[in-house]
């Protein structure tokens, strides 16, 4: 480990020489521009040096600390120095052959992919019909206060979410009592929701739905209000109706902006929304509802902690899976329609 | 013949009339039904809180009483944690967006020395992340595991908001910025004094992205501050609170009270947002269209 360094070192060395080396070949006016530049902008990188100097620490610092997820049991009480306890642990590869073969981890992986999949099915395409349905609303006030309503849960925390559902959907709560006069639930054995296995994951979807659903639909309302008026009118002059105009114009008008989101939304596939989960999660959910954030939080900093070095090749998998998602999608989603996120 | 085809033109344009008017007499029907579905489990909530133990809450308190917010208001740790939570993201946002607005200034130059290669460095940060335990032992190794600097400074380079107040700043005509330099300014007040100005739309909302985040957070103090819970945000302590049973062998109406002692607890912590809400909504939503259409 302490040759890590060193080689590191002597590879930037070696590479900076290199870099020397072929800017001398080629023409010296980019070296002459290089100076230019620098001698009138160097000043100007002062700017970026505090954010530069936090992603070291805060983002490139545990990029290096996956290298955990290789270890085998540190001992973090023993040696109070991290880096000591790292230093003493032997290397393994044990952790990511657990991935594989451990049924619980596949569960897991199978619950955030199901969570994540029913999340796109069933939520992505009701953006966009709230915001047809909000831009054709003519009362300005009424739109307004439709918007102002809808965009509002976004704002909130998942504690205070899940704290407001919990309360809703509370064993004696309003909605079971409605459910329950209006003969659609026996009142001897009402729901808990929260506490029912098999509910979760809707549940989930539910409430990820009351909230993202009406934040999501700006991109859209915005996309529709920059369609040319002119086509309506036209359509409208040719006999189409409402459903018509939508099918025709509104849909095909905003389709770019429909693909884009939803290639970002599919890069994020891995991700089930941890917040979101821990929140609603216990120990009677967990078998359809553990996800991998969870998983991995619960069996290193959580419940079961201090299996730091399974707990790290897990979200290891998973941040390499993610990865190579989001460079794909954005990649397509650059061929397709000349638009990425970086 | 033709008198035929003009009735039938005409009977087609009333059902075309006919057909816009069920379908905007549908949409305001179901866009009604929405609101209602987003409004009304804070209602309850609200009315929960004004209630006593006993029946089920429907949008009416039951009971009314001020018990729940008497408590939520003489327990110091409530306060403390709304405290931290203020705190937090007061400073948070205002170093974050300092941060990062210098950042994007120098990087919106095409001229910076190592500009692509600090495009790359940060771009890196927004797609690959060390994970919870590689971040809790570098947070661990710094000395601030179970401090308030935990939930502020891991979080303070947010790469997305850079990038949007980097493209922004792009759009703003170089000649703005020229002129002043040829006066003599320097780097530092041609952003403070020119650019920023010209940016206030895109900071305030690049501002209130971060804030709400801080506001929001509670991934940070579960686990960063294991073990301080004097520093706890308001949505970690609405979190524990929730979670754990209170001390009932002391007074058994607390147990009774719980979930509507929570519910005046959601209520408080929601006033600063609904507070500033309707005056900042607007910015949120220029930040997500400027977030749209940036290539």
């Amino acid at each position: 480990m302490e040759q890590t360094p060193v080689k590191e070192q002597e590879a930037l060395h070696s590479g900076a020489q290199a870099g020397e080396i072929r800017a001398e070949s080629r023409t010296s006016g980019r070296m002459k521009d290089f100076s230019r530049k620098w001698k009138r902008r160097k000043t100007l990188l002062l700017f970026v040096l505090p954010a530069v100097i936090l992603a070291l620490i805060f983002n490139y610092m545990p990029m290096v600390g996956v290298l955990i997820a290789f270890k085998d049991n540190i001992n973090f009480i023993r040696y109070s120095n991290p880096l000591e306890a790292f230093m003493n642990a032997t290397w393994t590869v044990e952790h990511f052959q657990k991935i594989f073969s451990d049924p619980e981890i596949l569960k897991y992986i199978g619950n955030t992919l199901i969570i994540s999949v029913l999340k796109i099915v069933i939520l992505f395409p009701l953006p966009v019909v709230l915001a047809i349905m909000i831009t054709e609303v003519s009362s300005k006030w009424f739109s307004k206060l439709t918007q102002m309503a809808v965009f509002l849960p976004h704002f909130l925390s998942w504690v205070v979410i899940v704290g407001i559902f919990k309360s809703v959907l509370a064993i004696d709560g309003p909605v079971n009592q409605v459910l329950i006069s209006m003969g659609l639930m026996d009142a001897n054995s009402p729901t808990y929701w929260f506490g029912t296995d098999s509910l979760f994951r809707g549940l989930v979807v539910f409430l990820s739905g009351w909230k993202e659903i009406g934040y999501s639909s700006i991109v859209y309302v915005s996309a529709i209000m920059a369609i040319d008026p002119n086509l309506y009118e036209a359509a409208k002059l040719d006999g189409a109706g409402k459903f018509r105009q939508i099918w025709s114009i509104t849909l095909p008008g905003i389709l770019p902006t429909i693909i884009i989101m939803l290639i970002i939304r599919v890069g994020y596939l891995m991700d089930a929304g941890f917040d979101q989960v821990y929140a609603m999660i216990s120990s009677v959910t967990r078998n359809s509802g553990e996800i991998i954030g969870t998983y991995v939080y619960r069996i290193s900093l959580g419940e079961n902690a201090g299996q730091y070095g399974l707990s790290t090749a897990v979200g290891l998998f998973n941040g390499i899976i993610s990865l190579i998602l989001i460079l794909v999608t954005n990649w397509i989603s650059k061929k397709t329609t000349h638009t990425g996120i970086f | 013949m033709e008198h035929l085809h003009v009735k039938q033109l005409k009977e087609k344009r009333r059902n075309k009339i006919r057909e816009n008017k069920v379908f905007h007499a549908v949409n305001y029907v179901l866009l009604a039904l929405i609101i209602l579905i987003c409004i009304l489990p804070f209602f309850n909530v609200l009315a929960k809180s004004l209630s006593t133990y006993g029946e089920t809450v429907g949008i009416w308190p039951v009971d009314f009483t001020w018990f729940n917010y008497e408590y939520v208001f003489t327990t110091w740790p409530y306060f403390r944690a709304f405290f931290v939570s203020v705190g937090v993201t007061a400073s948070g946002t205002v170093l974050s967006v300092a941060i990062m607005f210098a950042a994007a200034y120098a990087l919106s130059k095409p001229d910076l020395p190592f500009r692509k290669g600090l495009m790359v460095f940060f771009i890196i940060v927004m797609l690959f992340s060390g994970g919870i335990v590689p971040n809790f032992f570098v947070v661990r190794m710094l000395g601030i595991l179970n401090t308030p600097f935990a939930l502020v400074l891991p979080s303070l380079v947010q790469v997305y908001n850079m990038i949007l107040l980097k493209s922004y700043l792009e759009g703003v005509p170089k000649e703005i910025e020229e002129s002043a330099v040829i006066d003599g300014a320097g780097n530092l007040q041609a952003m403070l004094y020119i650019l920023l100005p010209i940016a206030v739309p895109s900071v305030a909302s690049v501002a209130l992205f971060t804030a709400v985040t801080y506001w929001n957070n509670y991934f940070s103090a579960l686990i960063y501050l294991p073990n301080a819970s004097q520093w706890w945000p308001l949505a970690m302590y609405i979190l524990n609170y929730i979670n754990t049973m209170p001390d009932v062998l002391g007074d058994q109406t607390l147990l009774l009270q719980k979930t509507y002692i929570e519910a005046a607890m959601i209520i408080v912590s929601i006033i600063p947002v609904l507070a500033v809400y309707p005056f900042v909504a607007k910015y949120f939503v220029k930040g997500v269209t400027v977030g749209s259409v940036k290539g």
